[in-house]
């Protein structure tokens, strides 16, 4: 989920055990993937990013789509849509 | 203990607004959604109906309001991107304005689901967690057609939008 940048933290010594814990027993690839995933379950996740993930994984969805979760939230047809996975062809079927 | 008699209409009192203690926000979040459990994991398994519901939360004031049984039921059955399901939790607008509010069981709401769970053979927890929330925020559940159907009948003052 986004790029990477190199930086220098200081964090406590017994969260940098259970980083090194983890690698060693196999549950993290690196003390930088098990600080990633730890600081990631703590942040917000923008709309944005998650329809990234949804539409890479499973395709982007279809006007039809579109118009049924408009009417899902009693929203009128003519709400401007967001900018992501909406193409007026293309979308996979479901 | 009269509310536990059978003879009292069921559903009556889960149903009204309020029930379940003083904790009614009508008004506080004029577009809102709960989400069933079904919701969620159909999401989770690549649904596009309910992935641009999500991505309709985009839009300002919208907010997705999930009953922390269906989060869980939902999660524990394994669907093919549990990621996502979790990342809903943490949804959030590119202002930092929260999408999500996750509402735990309450204890002093207990009676009220056990009212529909008692009303409806096989209605599980987390579906009777779910219409208690809808009719206590009065907004809209979205759950598959097989929970809207049961919801239409046990709890009519909840209105359910059917997924296709």
């Amino acid at each position: 989920m986004g790029s990477k940048d190199r930086v220098t933290l200081t964090i406590d010594r017994d969260l940098l055990e259970q980083a090194e814990q983890a690698v060693r027993s196999g549950h993290a690839r690196s003390v930088s993937t098990f600080i990633n995933d730890a600081a990631r379950r703590g942040a917000f996740v923008t709309v944005d990013q998650v329809m990234t993930e949804f539409t890479d994984r499973f395709g982007e969805p279809r006007e039809e789509h579109y118009a049924w979760a408009l009417k899902a939230w009693g929203l009128p047809e003519d709400t401007p849509l967001p900018g992501f996975g909406r193409p007026a062809d293309g979308g996979a079927q479901q | 203990m009269a509310g536990l008699s059978n003879e009292k209409p069921v559903g009556s009192r889960a149903m009204a607004p309020g029930a379940g203690g003083s904790r009614c926000r009508a008004g506080a979040v004029r577009l809102a959604r709960v989400l069933h459990t079904s919701a969620l994991a159909t999401y989770a398994n690549g649904s596009f109906f309910m992935g641009t519901v999500v991505a309709l939360t985009a839009t300002q004031g919208a907010q997705l309001i999930i009953p922390a049984t269906c989060l869980i039921s939902a999660w524990a059955g394994r669907p093919r991107d549990s990621g996502l399901i979790e990342y809903l939790t943490r949804l959030a607008r590119q202002d930092g304005s929260s999408v999500t509010e996750v509402v735990p069981l309450r204890a002093d709401a207990w009676l009220d689901v056990a009212y529909l769970m008692s009303a409806a053979s096989g209605m599980d927890l987390a579906s009777a967690h779910a219409a208690v929330v809808a009719a206590d925020r009065h907004v809209p559940v979205i759950a598959d057609a097989t929970t809207a159907a049961v919801l239409t009948v046990v709890a009519p003052a909840v209105t359910v939008e059917a997924l296709p």
